[in-house]
């Protein structure tokens, strides 16, 4: 008797081989029988999934859970969208190897960057592991329903053998110990280091991985090539030109050392276009020349969202509306904004930017979206348009935007979707190039900006069904087995028997990320914005249904385990 | 702000698009006397004290601009950074070659 049996699915196997009907088989965590019948066999489960698709669960390779996964087993809402991996530990921020004496200000560092709350941070986060970084693996992966895979930060490991002042060079006793502190963690199973070009930290400073002259990132990648871990890089993304040379920096890294590296984010940007080419260009080059550099690309779009009570980048291009949002206190706005001649201005001003052609803003303001609303009242409104709003309530969007505001005393937040990353021809092009890995969805982070949950919904939804970029195939092989093998999680990505039974059953006519909203379930008292799922029907991870549409998060469920290599 | 000086780069555009891990930042463009271009990613916060600091109100009103004021943007009260306390941008010491 098997523990498990998913019938009469549509097998899409992560290879990227075209999808057939058949049944998957499952006992003791594994896959035991991928494709033949199993109408005569017993299991103490059965799922009918006619109709649907069954694929590898999907690994997600760019996120920062570390703090969520230390008071949510769950990493609520990532699973539901069929995610059954993660990676940890991305841009040089990893929770181990900590000293006690600094995690407040690693904490501080994390919670800038990742745009974590300070109360959900310090309540979640209790730092039951110690200080290193097996004693971390080990307790996290008591207690989780997801797999995790583990980098080192290379600000911390800094921090950890520098000690307060890591803005500086390293002596060479320094690099030498950080060398075998990262050879320690990698004996407990981290799968690579992170570092950070960009980053800085509360006081404005570089991070510490900033002040590593290269030679230091050389003897870490040397201790990489030991174990043949990965290399993840946050670049200059901004400026084409020096995305190039980190390109170039890390292809010989990589053949020097014989390590995988990957560097994100990589965007579309409708200003520079020719920057995605520039750079697609230098890691052919660098593959080419026998490296391995995987640049990462998000699904989603880039969104802006703000309210009428503080000032946004919004109102920096929307002509007249900075000086009042500059008003220094709450009456002096609402005064404003129901003052007749201002509210005249600020309207005609919002106009303008409608017929503004010049400008990378241009969406009429009836595109804009209602994200939330201060009163219950008008709780329906949250999701719908202004230009919908405004014709059943008789007025213009413009003036919708201002009077809603104040009828809920400028606590009604918007959001102007698609304001990069949104060109969803050159995006579906560069999700398909075959250099490209899927990635960047920073799971985890920037909770009270913006959601980062659904980007696997959204790579089916937009670029599968709609701009047709990638097969169906091809877009389940780029975040199952593609990403397995870049990060050398072998067990994994593949439905294949013998493999780990991580398994998605999803509809793929309706397969996507749901709309953007707000959750209060984070420690403290601060919201969090999360994206549902849509069009999945089961998740299970290692064998364990941890997830379905019919029950939700099953109790008690943790399949999950730490991915060690 | 300060007179604009002959040795320094200006300003020559400010756009609103994808910034560090998703979040809409403002990319300026910068023009150095020697026509060399960069480019910098600003935050949201940082962007609007360097508004401030150059007396615009719009993001078009930081055209022609000399790039210090973005730098204006950094400086943050309590900041520890007397001038400007960075490290090198850090590449290898010899040109690396993929070929």
């Amino acid at each position: 008797m098997l523990d498990l049996i998913i019938r009469n699915g549509r097998i899409v196997d992560g290879t990227g081989l075209p999808a057939y009907r058949g049944d998957v088989g499952v006992a003791g965590g594994r896959l035991v029988s991928v494709g033949r019948s199993l109408e005569h066999a017993t299991a103490g489960r059965i799922i009918d999934a006619a109709g649907k698709v069954v694929s590898p669960g999907f690994i997600d390779p760019h996120t920062h859970y570390d703090a969520q996964m230390c008071f949510d087993p769950y990493l609520f809402p990532a699973i539901e969208h069929g995610v059954t991996s993660v990676v940890t530990g991305n841009c040089s921020l990893s929770l181990a190897p900590v000293r006690a004496t600094q995690r407040e200000d690693f904490s501080a560092m994390f919670r800038l960057i990742e745009e974590m709350p300070k109360a959900a941070f310090d309540t979640g986060v209790d730092w039951r592991w110690g200080e290193s970084f097996g004693g971390m693996v080990e307790a996290v992966g008591k207690d989780i329903a997801a797999n995790v895979a583990p980098l080192v930060g290379h600000s911390v490991l800094r921090l950890f053998v520098l000690g307060d002042n890591a803005r500086r060079a390293a002596t060479a006793d320094e690099v030498a110990r950080m060398c075998d502190v990262l050879r320690e963690c990698l004996d407990a199973g981290a799968v690579g280091l992170s570092t950070s070009f960009i980053d800085i930290d509360p006081s404005m400073h570089p991070v510490p991985s900033r002040w590593a002259p290269h030679a230091e990132l050389q003897a870490l990648c040397a201790v990489l090539g030991e174990k043949g871990r990965m290399l993840q890089v946050v670049h200059e993304f901004f400026d084409a030109g020096l995305t190039v040379s980190r390109i170039e920096m890390m292809a010989d890294l990589s053949r020097r050392y014989s390590i995988p590296t990957t560097l994100s984010p990589l965007f579309h940007n409708n200003t520079m276009p020719h920057a995605v080419t520039q750079v697609l260009e230098a890691v052919e080059r660098a593959w080419a020349s026998g490296a391995r550099v995987w640049p990462q690309v998000q699904t989603r779009p880039i969104d802006i969202s703000w309210t009428l009570a503080e000032r946004s980048l919004m109102f920096l291009v929307i002509p007249g509306w900075w000086p009042v949002l500059s008003l220094n206190t709450h009456a002096e706005k609402m005064e404003a904004f129901t003052d007749p001649l201002t509210r005249g201005s600020l309207v005609a001003g919002l106009n303008l930017l409608a017929d503004m052609p010049s400008s990378n803003l241009t969406l009429n303001p009836s595109s804009y979206v209602v994200r939330q609303v201060g009163s219950d009242r008008n709780r329906d409104l949250v999701g719908r348009t202004l230009g919908d709003i405004a014709v059943e309530r008789g007025t213009t969007p413009s003036e919708l935007l201002i009077d809603l505001s104040v009828e809920e005393d400028l606590q009604t937040w918007f959001m102007r979707a698609d304001i990069g990353h949104d060109n969803a021809e050159a995006v579906g092009a560069m999700l398909a190039h075959p250099f490209v890995h899927v990635g960047a969805s920073d799971g985890g982070a920037h909770v009270g900006s913006f959601a980062t949950f659904g980007d696997t919904g959204h790579l089916f939804s937009q670029y599968v069904r709609k701009t047709h970029s990638l097969r169906l195939e091809d877009a389940v092989k780029k975040i199952t087995l593609d990403t397995a093998t870049i990060w050398g999680l072998d067990d994994r990505g593949v439905l294949k028997e013998g493999k780990a039974a991580d398994i998605c059953v999803f509809d793929a006519d309706t397969i996507d990320r749901g709309p953007e909203v707000a959750s209060d379930d984070f420690p403290g008292d601060a919201i969090r914005w999360i994206r549902r799922q849509v069009g999945v029907h089961s998740v299970i991870v290692n064998g364990v249904e941890t997830w379905s549409a019919a029950e939700g998060y099953v109790a008690g469920a943790r399949g999950g385990r730490m991915i060690t290599r | 702000m300060g007179h604009l000086q002959r040795d320094e780069p200006i300003i020559v555009s400010c756009v609103v698009g994808p910034g560090h891990d998703g979040r809409a930042e403002v990319v300026a463009e910068l023009l150095y006397p020697n026509g060399g271009r960069s480019w910098l990613s600003i935050g949201e916060e940082a962007l609007t004290r360097a508004v401030d600091a150059a007396g615009v109100t719009s993001l078009d009103g930081l055209t022609g601009q000399p790039w210090t004021v973005l730098v204006a943007g950094l400086d943050m009260p309590g900041l520890d950074m007397p001038g400007l306390d960075m490290p090198d941008i850090n590449l290898p010491d010899q040109p690396v070659s993929t070929t």
